[in-house]
């Protein structure tokens, strides 16, 4: 189990006068073994923090530390430590190879920890044994590692991309929008399985989303961003039934609730 | 266990090149092909020394028994110097191919593992010289490297290296911007590993149909170099010599410069339909077959209950026994299949179900925008007042001014739906200009003042600039203004917010709000949100598997009055905030699996 902690991070993109400043001196922590939601609109820089933790982008200053040690580095040792933060993505139909079976492709996550621990790699066989246990650990069948991914329906992906992170054994999950390009009927069963996973491994996650009642299910704590910018960091049920910013509470209402009309409608 | 099979892609390669082999172009290529590369190999062994043979009694004679095509100015047999001539056409050819791919590919994947800077330096130079004439290049190449069959394979060679260059280096950019790329760099998967793991195998497929396509064009260009005198050199011959030898006697007698002109555009031919072919059987090329197909299968006879019922007048929508399939495979998937509904004047009906469900095809057909090779079938599809089931497309055509002023779409995706290159104000005026018989300014002004009804500020000022300048928001209230311009009797929203922050819903729902009510316009609004869809219809259909399976008041379905068990599992599977967290999220599957339990 480890913490995870940003540090006055800020990332810029491009340069001079058109430069986007995407997150602007973000601090928050982590705690071990704990689910962080971070709720916020699109271009508020929450996929951000979590792209430059696996170092997909470069922070222009402030740091980002696992167990008090920098993920920043970029020699060996860092990309080593690196490995133990892995991502699953949004889009459960880009981020699996179309070319490579199941089974490859969780494959790759397990020689990561290899990589990473030093050992040699393993026998074919101990892949196999292995991947199959990943699989199984996701709630497929073993069946599945021969399949290529157009097989398999959207929140199948998304188990195969979970049991390929957690093959590379992360001490720190983080989940971009994995529910977000599901079917509402599917997201549960992810979200299920999410928490399980947890409860059983004991990674400490990052779940980043726009969806409040997703947040509200899965995490402990929520940083609400706006536009680059921590505006609300604390316990989950704290934040969502008394926000405290402005910018919370816009997010809060904006969101049509069920059994409420939208907004009062126009004059018929 | 799962009964699935899995069939390699190799496996399904092979198949799909059997199959595209039956195809005429196909067959043409695959046998052209064959006898190239035979006459290639067994032409000079064969021949070869009566090729050459130089016959002073026979010089320049016309066509005889023994000289089919008659002889060229030393009395050699022409036919047979051009089957010859087969060998060098095709092998150098194929030899400046194989360099300017081989280095075109090395050349496109270096910016992807390369440091920035270096790869941007790389870039551009590839782009210069894409924009650089390939026929300079060859000739500037060839006079640079001198005469020769050397010279002229390089020149060729390195004047393909651009084009598949780039090439290659969109097709690895696009790869290298995708989440599985991301991943393996996130688990530390070297760069040398995800470049042949990942991104080479994702590209090799278009690689190869234009290296073939590429072959094709080098034969022509070698023949065309050595016609010029700065490719092949006597005593060698290959097809372009033998056109440059025969072409000064052309009128004489016009075999001598006929037969390798014929030979060099049927191998040309041959290549092309051979990349052609490769291309479909690899699915780059996209191929619609219509061939072969079982027929439509044919609707239910049996009425059900609410497809006996005419449509009434008082309806602005009535649709009956509605049915789209397309083919797949070779048969017909019907994805959506007997859906009926009616949607009264001013009425507001939300239509939710999963993706795949059909609920965007039933907006579609209603819209009549189903493209061939879809097919609707239905019964009635009645929109205020004319029917349009069962019309061809000329008569719908007819139509279309009625439809383009009494409907309007608004689909999910405002920037694909704008086209990215024309100003807004034009597109929001079109339909005006084109269905309502306005003239250009009138128009025009039309569009502005629907642009301001939107809530877009500055109205006259945006409708100059193009949709990137536009917010997401705004273009989609740019497209509900495109919509007004008629009189809307029904505007079809198909997941019109889902690509929105929330509070960018809001606004556009409450501008679809206004508009509606003032238009009284009825709206079939489909989103899968289904706390948005009931905080803003009347009604809800719910589709699943094609069908339609409940048809509810929102306030019904929100008090939990559903009937059937999907909408009520869906209802139960949606996370609120008021979920219990202390227990898994009720999925649909496990409420599935209790009905048929």
């Amino acid at each position: 189990m480890s913490s995870l902690e940003f540090r006055n991070l800020v990332v810029d993109f491009g340069r001079g006068p058109k430069t986007v400043h995407a997150v602007k001196d973000v601090s928050f922590m982590v705690p071990q073994g704990s689910t962080v939601g971070v709720l916020g609109e699109s271009g508020s820089g929450k996929s951000t923090i979590a792209r430059v933790a696996v170092g997909l982008e470069h922070a222009t200053s402030g740091d980002i530390l696992l167990d008090g040690r920098t993920l920043l580095q970029s020699n060996r040792a860092g990309r080593m430590r690196r490995s133990q933060v892995q991502m699953v993505f949004q889009d459960p139909y880009s981020s699996l190879n179309p070319r490579m079976t199941i089974g490859d492709s969780i494959a790759e996550g397990l020689h990561a920890s290899y990589r990473r621990s030093k050992q040699p790699l393993p026998s074919r066989r101990q892949i196999a044994a292995e991947t199959q246990e990943l699989l199984g650990l996701v709630g497929l069948d073993s069946s599945y590692a021969g399949h290529y991914p157009r097989r398999l329906s959207g929140g199948q992906r998304q188990r195969v991309a979970l049991a390929r992170a957690l093959g590379a054994k992360p001490s720190v999950l983080l989940a971009d929008e994995i529910t977000s390009a599901l079917d509402v009927s599917v997201q549960g069963t992810v979200l299920n399985l999410f928490r399980k996973l947890q409860s059983e491994l004991g990674f400490t996650a990052l779940f980043i989303s726009h969806n409040l009642a997703v947040v509200r299910y899965a995490c402990d704590y929520v940083a609400v961003m706006d536009k680059g910018d921590l505006v609300e960091f604390g316990p989950v049920d704290e934040i969502l039934t008394a926000p405290k910013h402005p910018s919370t509470r816009a997010l809060i209402e904006a969101v049509p609730e069920m059994g409420k009309p939208l907004f009062v409608p126009a004059h018929r | 266990m799962t009964t699935l099979t899995t069939v390699a892609p190799a496996t399904r390669r092979i198949r799909s090149f059997v199959h595209q082999m039956r195809t005429p172009t196909g067959a043409i290529a695959v046998i052209g092909t064959v006898l190239l590369v035979g006459l290639a190999i067994f032409a000079p062994a064969l021949w070869g020394a009566e090729a050459t043979e130089v016959n002073v009694d026979l010089i320049a004679q016309g066509p005889s028994p023994e000289h089919l095509l008659g002889t060229d100015s030393a009395g050699r047999d022409i036919l047979l110097r051009t089957l010859v001539a087969a060998r060098t056409s095709l092998m150098y050819g194929m030899l400046a191919t194989l360099i300017g791919v081989s280095l075109g590919v090395i050349v496109g994947c270096l910016p992807s593992i390369l440091p920035p800077w270096i790869g941007r330096l790389v870039t551009a130079v590839v782009n210069m010289l894409v924009a650089f004439p390939a026929l300079l290049l060859v000739l500037f190449l060839a006079v640079f490297f001198g005469q020769g069959a050397t010279g002229a394979v390089f020149a060729l060679g390195l004047a393909i290296v651009p084009d598949i260059a780039r090439l290659c280096q969109t097709m690895t950019a696009s790869v290298v911007g995708r989440d599985f790329v991301s991943a393996a760099k996130v688990l530390g998967v070297p760069r040398t590993a995800i470049l042949f793991r990942h991104i080479i195998p994702s590209v090799t497929d278009v690689i190869v149909v234009n290296a073939t396509m590429a072959a094709a064009s080098s034969l022509t260009a070698m023949a065309g170099l050595s016609f010029l005198g700065i490719g092949l050199q006597a005593p060698a011959y290959d097809w372009g010599r033998l056109l440059s030898e025969g072409l000064a006697r052309m009128y004489v007698s016009p075999a001598a410069a006929l037969t390798p002109a014929i030979a060099v555009t049927l191998a040309g031919i041959v290549l092309t339909m051979l990349g052609d072919t490769i291309g479909r059987a690899l699915g780059v090329t996209p191929v619609i077959s219509m061939r072969k197909l079982a027929g439509l299968p044919s609707r239910s006879a049996k009425p059900e209950p609410d497809r006996a019922v005419a449509p009434q007048p008082e309806n602005v929508l009535s649709v009956r026994d509605l049915h789209v399939s397309f083919p797949a495979l070779g048969k017909w998937v019907t994805p959506v299949r007997g859906v009926s509904f009616d949607i009264a004047r001013g009425e507001r009906v939300g239509i939710v179900g999963e993706s795949g469900s059909g609920k965007s095809l039933t907006a579609l057909a209603v819209a009549q925008l189903i493209e061939y090779p879809g097919r609707v079938e239905a019964d009635a599809i009645a929109f205020d007042g004319v029917d349009y089931a069962g019309m061809s497309e000329r008569e719908v055509t007819t139509h279309a001014a009625d439809l383009g002023l009494k409907m309007s779409m608004v689909f999910q995706d405002p920037m694909s739906s704008l086209n990215p290159s024309l100003r807004v104000g034009p597109q929001v005026a079109e339909t005006a200009f084109l269905h309502g018989g306005a003239i250009r300014t009138q128009a025009s002004d039309q569009a502005t003042d629907r642009l301001a009804e939107v809530g877009i500020q500055n109205p006259k000022m945006r409708a100059r600039q193009y949709p990137f300048q536009f917010s997401g928001g705004m273009r989609q209230r740019a497209m509900i203004a495109m919509g007004l311009m008629g009189t809307p009797k029904l505007i079809i929203a198909d997941e019109p917010t889902t690509a929105l922050d929330a509070t960018v819903q809001r606004t556009v729902m409450q501008v679809l709000d206004r508009v509606a009510v003032e238009h009284g316009s009825a709206v079939m609004f489909i989103s899968h949100d289904i706390a948005l869809v009931t905080g803003f219809c009347e009604r809800v259909l719910v589709m699943y598997h094609g069908e339609i399976v409940e048809d509810i008041s929102s306030a019904d379905l929100v008090a939990g009055s559903a009937v059937h068990p999907y909408t009520k599992a869906l209802m139960a599977s949606i996370p609120t905030l008021t979920t219990d967290r202390s227990r898994p999220m009720a999925t649909v599957a496990d409420f599935m699996k209790e009905d048929k339990s």
